[in-house]
């Protein structure tokens, strides 16, 4: 894996984010996933790459494999709080209210703020759906 | 003397209002009325069902060093030598090499922006 490293470099590899995030723009995904795949198998600790191919995944309602790709992100960056609140908006559209209130607990520890009262709310209410 | 306060073509809008009965109605009918008007479920009505997480939420990459000043031609350039490069880089290490995933992603990814190039030529 290194050699791939070594033959893209970080200014290749900046060139290629740029056209993946382009087509994204276009509402290309699944060429963009083919660049970000590629990216992401030079350097799979790419916090941007890893971060757009999981957002992509959940625009597209795949959402265990966008959950799989925040897990990844969490090992390599556990304190990022950005990916923490979107995984938890992952496993609040999946139901699984156990991790995503776990991930709550964690936002609500390290920070406070409009977007984690917004994930609050909607687990606290959550319980009430079926008598919606 | 009857006096005009507003322009014509300029009118208030006329509000979607029920018509005002003739005979005051009771505070429950009121309710009821008021809550038939309301337009969605609760969740629209505070923005929780527009998750943050759709395409448009993803920015541009950080660019390296000096990227985000060049201008057409040079980025032009950038690319042909990347993809000249890259492609050098392939033709020795030859197609018939077993290829871990990694490098068929990568392989793919190099393909796709050949394609891209072909177009643009």
């Amino acid at each position: 894996m290194n050699d791939l490293k070594d033959a893209w470099t970080a200014r290749d590899r900046s060139l290629v984010a740029e056209k993946a995030y382009l087509l994204l723009q276009q509402g290309r995904c699944q060429e963009a996933e083919i660049l970000l795949d590629g990216l992401l198998a030079i350097d799979p600790q790419n916090r941007y790459c890893r971060l757009a191919l999981a957002t992509v995944w959940v625009a597209q309602g795949d959402l265990r494999k966008a959950v799989e790709q925040f897990d990844r992100l969490i090992t390599f960056y556990p304190n990022d709080i950005e990916i923490r609140t979107r995984r938890c908006e992952a496993y609040l559209r999946l139901n699984w209210l156990r991790e995503a209130k776990a991930d709550l607990g964690w936002l609500k520890q390290v920070t406070g703020g409009e977007q984690i009262g917004r994930l609050q709310l909607l687990i606290e209410v959550d319980p009430l759906k079926s008598q919606e | 003397m009857r006096v005009q306060y507003t322009l014509p073509g300029l009118q208030p809008r006329q509000l979607n209002q029920p018509e005002i009965e003739a005979t005051p109605a009771s505070f429950k009918s009121r309710v009821r009325r008021l809550s038939q008007a309301l337009p969605r479920g609760w969740k629209h009505l505070l923005h929780l069902d527009v998750t943050p997480t759709g395409l448009e939420f993803i920015g541009p990459p950080p660019s390296a060093d000096d990227m985000e000043m060049l201008d057409a031609e040079t980025r032009r350039r950038r690319w042909r030598e990347l993809l000249d490069r890259q492609t050098r880089l392939y033709e020795e290490r030859g197609a018939s090499e077993e290829e871990s995933e990694e490098h068929q992603m990568a392989r793919r990814m190099h393909s796709l922006l050949l394609n891209y190039q072909m177009l643009e030529d």
